[in-house]
């Protein structure tokens, strides 16, 4: 047996849960059901999500975090385990206890299925089973990856702040990434073409982005045990989502490869936020991959790449090509003369909002630099160019926040400057935190 | 460092960095297997950045480490077979008794269902915690807990075991025992290297010495030889030391004559050179009618030989400066 998934079975399945759980469980259906024996099939359901994937999500992230906490993550990393043994021990360890339940409450919702037939249920089932492995496999990989914050004894970047990020950052992505009423109608989604049916297309694609957060926990994990990997998942992934919302477009279809790079170049940028801000932002790191460019070795470099530049790299290489293949008709969004440019200005976008994290957490305000980024891309999008145009001065408010739809390429020349601006910024701040290395004895003075 | 038994563990131009600063500078040795190294150094000298470095923790930014035959810059996850580490803040799981703290070790290391159970049992007893093996690792005490903290690092039977501070907050009676254990695992054929601030303890289970200092490494050398180029001799003269004093100054091999204000007649210097040259230092007095009543190396013990390196790479850093 997985020796991780050995000794979480130790610890969680003890006597008192084993027959607890059923007893709490079944006992509060039997109540419920001898009072509102309707509400019963929705309370089952409701105690899958709050057991199942609630508190499955919480005992997935724990699994790493307590480790790290109690100082014995380094046992783990110490062990000779493989990743994919650490990875899927965790995973199906940590969360028995909350599996146990979760079956418990399905088997509840299929004894008071009623007039339901077996079929309804088990889409039923199987949909709230994804849902519980991605939420739990979602929750593993953030726990890995933010493990660091922890060991640093640093906070944990806030909800209210992962949340203003996101809402600085999504809805322009959100708007142009989904056309409205194309994602869900009622019976069917048509993907490139093929009408498939919501429900299959729904658990296609929970089942799909279960796989990809397991193998995300996975990849995660192999970066934590220091185990050489390439990018080229990050990189499946981009295409993957890509794939999907090139399928989604509304007829007619645009070509495939434009459609493509435009997707892939959005997805990648925003992606690139994600690992920028969650994963650590060592200035060593760049040390090692300026040394293996100048040994020559491409794949060390690689290796060594933090995977906020590797999507920022996809997201402009994909950016480009889509800018000069024309991708206007890529998307179908009438909002945008050029997609192709947006799409390269979202990654310039991104470019210039992730060097200034960098410059922030390489300068003074090593401990709060996301909070200062935060700040910075909201006084960059919104609340300057809103005082300016308060102001009058409508011409340098474009020249903060470029029109991104009207005029793409324009905006990219305008966000290539604020790009290379903040990379200047970040490279100074680099060379004054690892300046006094080149000192004799690599000593700060 | 010059070895009789074959290297077990090779370092060569090891850098680690920590953001503006390096915490292990072009850092090379090679470990002897069998041996027991004392990596001593003061606070921030880079000895935790090096166990870990060797242990496969930690990622060193270049050089290489070879650690029973693996490089382990390049396979951390297959060197863990060879290596047991004791970080300084170790953790245990506190939930689990001590028996399935091991059993869980042993497995994640590899060890086979069929030889576990054993393993875990020869390993209890070998550590003193056979009475405690249905105890659970939460409520022992802190010496006990080390124990089971180093019983998990050896189980597998490494070739190579790393301790970091393993005597840190232990009482006498415990540390003893851990000196004890120590040489019992290198008694076992396992090569140790093992940090610490209390150099007396070291001295009683040491085969080397590796002093580091601001990331570099200042001393490497096997312990109770003393060092060839410069020997400490100390002198018991039956007359006025003063003219011993002068007898020795003339010598060519003798330096830093030091006259014992205490002790009428004794005298202390060092001799540069081996065996033959300290046979000289006596002739040249007893050819002068000196009456000599005592002759004798001086075996330096671990803190002064500590100091005097310490001290020594000081003032080579004073006169590099520019």
């Amino acid at each position: 047996m997985n020796p991780e998934l050995r000794r979480l079975l130790w610890l969680e399945a003890t006597a008192q849960r084993l027959w607890l759980i059923p007893l709490a469980l079944i006992g509060t259906s039997f109540v419920l059901g001898r009072a509102v024996p309707a509400l019963v099939p929705g309370g089952a359901m409701l105690g899958f999500v709050a057991t199942t994937i609630l508190w499955g999500a919480s005992q997935a992230r724990n699994a790493v975090l307590d480790e790290v906490r109690e100082h014995t993550w380094d046992i783990q990393r110490m062990a000779a385990l493989s990743a994919w043994s650490m990875t899927w021990g965790k995973l199906l360890g940590a969360t028995l206890m909350p599996w146990y339940a979760g079956a418990i409450w399905l088997g509840i919702l299929f004894g008071w299925r009623g007039e339901r037939d077996l079929g309804e249920f088990a889409i039923t089932a199987l949909a709230l089973v994804l849902a519980a492995l991605l939420a739990q496999a979602l929750a593993l990989t953030s726990a890995i990856v933010t493990a660091h914050r922890v060991r640093d004894q640093r906070a944990r970047l806030s909800i209210a702040l992962a949340l203003l990020l996101l809402a600085l950052v999504l809805p322009p992505t959100f708007a142009l990434v989904v056309p409205p009423g194309s994602l869900l109608p009622v019976a069917a989604v048509t993907w490139f073409g093929h009408a498939v049916a919501t429900t299959t297309f729904m658990l296609t694609l929970l089942a799909l982005l279960a796989a990809w957060a397991v193998l995300g926990a996975y990849r995660a994990m192999c970066i934590e045990l220091d185990i050489r990997t390439t990018p080229w998942a990050w990189l499946a992934f981009v295409l993957f989502l890509a794939l999907l919302l090139a399928g989604l477009a509304p007829p007619p279809q645009p070509a495939l490869i434009p459609a493509l790079c435009s997707a892939a170049a959005l997805f990648a940028a925003l992606l690139a936020y994600v690992a920028g801000f969650a994963f650590a932002r060592d200035p060593v790191q760049v040390r090692r991959v300026l040394h293996a460019l100048a040994d020559g070795d491409a794949r060390r470099a690689l290796e060594a790449l933090p995977l906020a530049a590797s999507s920022l790299a996809i997201a402009l290489a994909f950016g480009l090509i889509a800018t000069l293949g024309g991708a206007d008709a890529a998307l179908s969004n009438e909002r945008a003369d050029n997609l192709g440019g947006v799409a390269l200005a979202f990654a310039l976008f991104a470019l210039r909002d992730l060097a200034l994290l960098a410059a922030f957490s390489y300068g003074r305000v090593t401990r709060r630099a996301e909070i200062a980024t935060i700040v910075c891309i909201a006084l960059l999008n919104r609340v300057v160019p809103a005082a300016l145009d308060l102001l009058g001065l409508e011409g340098l408010a474009t020249l903060i926040r470029p029109p991104l739809y009207d005029a793409p390429l324009a905006a990219c020349v305008i966000l290539a400057v604020h790009a290379a601006s903040a990379v200047v910024l970040a490279t100074i701040a680099w060379r004054r935190v690892m300046a006094p290395l080149s000192r004799p004895g690599g000593r700060k003075s | 460092m010059q070895t009789t038994n074959p290297a077990i563990i090779e370092v060569e131009h090891l850098v680690y960095e920590y953001p503006g600063l390096r915490a292990l500078d072009d850092v090379g040795f090679t470990i002897e297997a069998g041996s027991v190294t004392a990596l001593v150094g003061p606070n921030g000298a880079g000895k935790t950045s090096l166990l870990r470095c060797l242990a496969g923790m930690d990622r060193p930014l270049a050089g290489r480490i070879r650690v029973a035959g693996i490089d382990v810059v390049a396979e951390p996850r297959r060197s863990h077979r060879a290596v047991g580490y004791l970080a300084d803040f170790f953790g245990l799981y506190a939930e689990l008794s001590v028996r399935r703290c091991l059993d869980y070790v042993a497995a994640a290391n590899g060890v086979d269902r069929d030889t576990r159970a054993a393993l875990v049992a020869q390993t209890a007893a070998e550590l003193g915690l056979a009475e405690r093996l249905d105890q659970r690792a939460g409520e022992l005490s802190r010496g006990l807990r080390q124990r089971l903290a180093i019983a998990q690092a050896v189980i597998h039977a490494p070739r190579v075991i790393l301790l970091d501070e393993p005597a840190a907050g232990l009482d006498p009676e415990a540390r003893y025992q851990l000196g004890e254990l120590i040489m019992a695992l290198r008694d076992r054929g396992m090569t140790l290297i093992v940090s610490s601030h209390i150099l007396a303890e070291l001295e009683s289970y040491s085969s080397a010495l590796l002093i580091l200092r601001d990331g570099r490494v200042v001393e490497h050398r096997a312990l109770g030889v003393a060092r060839a180029p410069l020997a400490r001799v100390e002198l018991e003269v039956t007359g006025a030391a003063e003219s011993a004093h002068a007898v020795l100054a003339a010598q060519p091999a003798v330096s830093a004559i030091e006259v014992d204000a205490a002790y009428p007649g004794r005298l202390r210097c060092a001799v540069r050179g081996g065996a033959a040259e300290r046979a000289g230092v006596l002739a040249a007095l007893v050819n002068a009618d000196i009456g000599v009543a005592h002759f004798a190396l001086l075996r330096e013990d671990l803190q002064q030989s500590y100091l005097r390196s310490l001290a020594r790479a000081a003032d080579e850093a004073f006169r590099d400066e520019p």
